[in-house]
């Protein structure tokens, strides 16, 4: 296994109070795998993409539970040896292309930077590969001296990209990678995705409230709600039958290209406070299967031939 | 007024931590000092500008302060000299908000080609260093309580008005002011009604902070003995008297002075500083 | 747009702010109520006196025509002749001022970014600890302090019991480098003049590190506050995701984005520090600016005032145009 993430919990702690903005995730993940989480946003799956680096803003503190890379548990590492394993071995990108980029550092630079971080190599020989890298994320080698304001949105992305993988990393954790971007390019970003998984054989968490993209790119999908892993199962299997009512629900919501004039369906209802969440299972407001045991008690983390499933209709 | 009670004030206080002391601790000084300025024939034990004993005399129970080059007790100097720089302080305080206050608002309010005209002039002013500003309208008025009240005015004007403006601005495009209007409020009652209360709690955080650059440039003016005119007690040119005094030891006519003028900028600094947090957290809430 | 379009419109725009302030000149100096030529020679003089003084300064003119001869001398750089001291040349006599407060100011200005980057990183680093709010007391106290005050306690510590540094004036006596810009520090070095430079850097420590300190606060709060929103930036949290140490992200990143908005705050600091300089000149018998316009001030020398006062307000346009161009040249978004 490359990754285990077990029984993961983040709490954030606040003036209005503590909020648990993950709880008791666990998942595995292999070589070379590519794993979706979805979610709305304040599920807590940004928060989850951030805890696997170990890099969870304050006020928030990884509480409970271990996330190992290689069998070397990350939540006890120091900050030195934290720094060796970030960009190196695991990299991430982020959601907003535009704003993840240091405005007054030309984009060549930023990739020599992280490069020297790691390896010690002359700067020569740094630049060499950083303009092999842009030119493997489809990026004109005389762009190395532009800063970031200079470059259009899908470019930024490719620079974070091309930072990404310049140490061949066994995992890059992308959240939102293309949210900000128009459809064309989020397409081709996705693309690049997918070639360098296929080339460098490395490891994706793809972090996007759009279900439908994860299910063409990812081998896996996690169902994130009010920081509860809900589901957690093949994407084949999650598209062809889901088990979990709130994953039925997203997959409804998915507009489908054939039918035209579709009326966009979206869930009732909002994500709960987590300040304060409703007692028993999180989604029962929402949920169209709901029983009187739901609105009790927390339901228990079941596998349902050979899937996860955490919802009181599979029994205890 | 029933709910603001002592307790709800201190609990306010409280919760602001740090800055709740801060404006506490500058309430305080601010205080002392008016009680020094109101109650000066009482408080004094000499007349401030009659010669009473040697000159320099070192702090004694006859001179609880000493003595300055003169002979004068420097101890009701200093109280009546609080008496100078409030009086200039309110009134220069009080000229330029009349002035800077309503432009501002006016030149926020219409905007256009006034506003631009207007706040290219007092961007050009507020640019300017205020304290030589002060000394050139003071040279040319000569001295005397209220000249150096104008010359203090002439320099705040721009830091009320830009203040003002730029709060008026904001709150011009905020929905409330839209919908005032949508309803047929004529614009003077907009500007009473919905603008002048948001731009009252900036005000004061200006207010206390202005105030404590206006004292700083008082005594500045007041040091280069541009401000009153020689026997009234004043901070800045008593402690200038006593400059040649000082390096042979001889501290006391320019300390007490000196650290008056510091505890009396620092006072309103702190009230600003203070306020800005205490109130601004009101207003979250 | 490009950096020379850019340059060239803030040239352009540069020229109104010198109106206005001039303008205001004029109308301080003649339109406010008090007669120069009264107040020169006082009340006591003949009428027929004061009527001849007006004359000459071209006094008796309509206002209008006295406002466009002020604009046309200034543009041909005429600043008048003083009404005192044998009708020397206004503006020759501020040119042998002002490279000492030149030198002070800088001087003060490296004290104060110096000071107010220290105090504003550890506060903006430490924001919400005690370190962030002993800092924050740190500012507000120290603008508070009275320069006067300041400078001389300084001068008792280190000039009279300490007997470490000098107390006032610019240089020894005799030490005087041979004049290229007025600024002794860059004369000494142009001349090869250990000893000239020794004495006058002696003689500057005192009033730049007075000003200094006094104006470092502002610079605390705005690094402070500055930095605070740069390292709350996704940036930053990109680059701890790249594995980068915190002494890069800090100085590499945080630092050089932080400071960007604090230089186009650099024209108004200027400003302060000229006011700062006329007390610290008078405190410290610092021979620039200050004290000739205030020394002036006593003798009523009407067109000397006039004149300098004209020059600060050249000076402090020329500065802001000076500041924003640089904020162009260093902030890429701004050049490309």
């Amino acid at each position: 296994m490359l990754l285990e993430v077990e029984d993961l919990h983040v709490h954030y702690y606040t003036k209005r109070g503590v909020v648990k903005a993950v709880e008791g995730v666990s998942f595995n993940l292999d070589r070379s795998e590519v794993m979706g989480i979805v979610g709305e946003s304040g599920s807590g799956k940004s928060t989850l993409g951030l805890a696997i680096m170990n890099l969870v803003p304050s006020p928030g503190k990884i509480v409970k539970g271990s996330v190992k890379l290689d069998g070397k548990d990350l939540t006890k590492m120091s900050e030195k040896e934290l720094k060796e394993i970030r960009g190196k071995e695991i990299a991430m990108v982020f959601q907003d292309p535009m704003t993840s980029l240091d405005p007054l550092m030309r984009i060549g630079d930023h990739i020599v930077e992280a490069i020297m971080a790691h390896e010690k190599i002359s700067k020569e020989e740094a630049k060499k590969r950083a303009l092999e890298l842009l030119d493997e994320v489809g990026i004109s080698k005389d762009r190395f001296n532009d800063y970031p304001h200079q470059l259009s949105g899908g470019m930024r992305q490719r620079v974070m990209i091309a930072m990404a993988v310049s140490l061949n990393p066994k995992l890059i954790i992308a959240d939102e990678p293309t949210t900000a971007l128009d459809v064309i390019v989020q397409d081709q970003i996705m693309d690049l995705f997918s070639r360098l998984r296929k080339e460098f054989g490395i490891a994706i968490i793809l972090i996007s409230h759009d279900l439908a993209l994860e299910l063409e790119v990812a081998d896996k999908i996690a169902v994130m709600y009010a920081s509860w892993l809900m589901e957690l199962s093949n994407a084949s299997d999650i598209a062809r039958e889901p088990l979990h009512p709130y994953t039925k629900e997203l997959l409804k919501a998915i507009p489908n290209v054939e039918l035209e004039d579709q009326e966009l369906l979206s869930i009732p209802g909002s994500p709960p406070d987590l300040h304060e969440p409703p007692p028993g299972c999180r989604f029962n407001p929402r949920c169209l299967n709901k029983m009187p045991i739901c609105e009790e008690k927390e339901p228990p983390a079941k596998i349902v031939s050979g899937r996860f499933v955490k919802c009181w209709l599979y029994g205890r | 007024m029933r709910t603001f009670g002592f307790s709800r004030f201190s609990c306010m206080v409280k919760d602001a931590g740090l800055d709740g002391y801060m404006m506490v601790f500058g309430l305080i000084i601010i205080l002392i000092t008016l009680i020094m300025a109101a109650f000066a024939e009482f408080i004094a034990p000499y007349n401030p500008v009659k010669i009473v004993g040697m000159p320099v005399v070192p702090p004694s129970p006859k001179f609880p302060w000493g003595t300055d080059t003169i002979g004068r007790d420097v101890f009701s100097r200093v109280v009546y000299g609080s008496r100078t720089i409030l009086i200039v302080i309110l009134m220069s305080t009080a000229l330029s908000m009349s002035i800077g206050i309503p432009l501002g608002l006016i030149s926020g309010y219409i905007g256009g080609k006034l506003d631009r005209t207007f706040s290219l002039i007092m961007d050009s002013i507020y640019a300017f260093p205020g304290l030589i500003l002060a000394i050139a309208v003071a040279a040319m008025l000569g001295p005397g309580i209220y000249n150096t009240s104008i010359s203090l005015a002439v320099v705040y004007i721009p830091t009320y008005f830009r203040m003002v403006r730029g709060q008026v601005l904001s709150l011009r495009e905020q929905l409330f002011v839209e919908a005032a209007r949508a309803l047929g409020a004529t614009d003077w009652r907009i500007l009473r009604r919905y603008i002048f209360p948001s731009v009252f709690f900036i005000i004061a955080v200006v207010f206390s902070l202005n105030v404590a650059d206006a004292i700083l440039t008082e005594a500045g003016l007041s040091f280069l003995g541009l401000s009153v005119p020689s026997p009234t007690p004043d901070w800045g040119f008593d402690l200038k008297n006593g400059q040649r005094y000082f390096l042979s030891g001889k501290w006391w006519p320019v300390m007490f002075p000196g650290i008056m003028i510091i505890l009396l900028a620092l006072g309103f600094g702190l009230l600003g500083e203070g306020l800005n947090k205490v109130l601004g957290q009101k207003e979250v809430r | 747009m490009s950096l020379r379009a850019y340059v060239i419109t803030r040239i352009f725009l540069t020229i109104p702010m010198i109106l206005i302030l001039l303008t205001l000149v004029f109308l301080v100096m003649r339109v406010l109520p008090g007669n120069p030529v009264i107040a020169m020679v006082g009340m006591k003089a003949s009428p027929k006196y004061i009527k001849q003084l007006e004359h000459q300064l071209g006094l008796d003119k309509p206002l209008w025509l006295q406002y466009v001869d002020y604009l046309v001398d200034l543009m041909r750089g005429d600043f008048g002749r003083s009404m005192i001291w044998g009708k020397r040349i206004v503006i020759q006599e501020i040119m042998d001022h002002f490279p000492a407060t030149l030198e002070l100011t800088i001087g003060g200005f490296l004290v104060s970014v110096l000071l107010g980057l220290l105090t504003g990183m550890i506060a903006g680093i430490r924001s919400g600890g005690k370190l962030d709010a002993s800092m924050r007391i740190y500012s507000i106290v120290v603008y508070s302090l009275f320069i006067p005050l300041l400078g001389m306690m300084l001068q008792l510590v280190f000039g009279v019991w300490l007997r470490a540094l000098p107390v006032g004036g610019r240089i020894d006596p005799g030490l005087e480098p041979p004049t290229v810009t007025g600024l002794y520090i860059v004369d000494s070095i142009l001349a090869m003049r250990l000893d000239s430079l020794l004495s006058a850097l002696a003689h500057l420590a005192l009033p730049s590190f007075t000003l200094g300190l006094v104006l470092s606060g502002i610079y605390t709060r705005l690094v402070r506050s500055s930095l605070m929103e740069v390292l709350g930036q996704d940036f930053i949290r990109a680059c701890r995701a790249r594995g980068l140490s915190g002494r890069i992200i800090l100085f590499r990143h945080a630092l050089k984005n932080a400071l960007i908005p604090i230089l186009t705050m650099m024209g108004l600091q200027f400003a302060l520090l000229l006011a700062g300089a006329v007390l610290t000149e008078t405190t410290f018998s610092w021979p620039g600016m200050g004290t000739f316009l205030v020394e002036r001030i006593t003798y009523r020398d009407f067109t000397t005032i006039q004149g300098s006062i004209v020059f600060y307000a050249l000076f402090v346009a020329l500065i802001s145009l000076v500041v924003d161009i640089v904020y162009a040249y260093v902030d890429p978004r701004i050049r490309y």
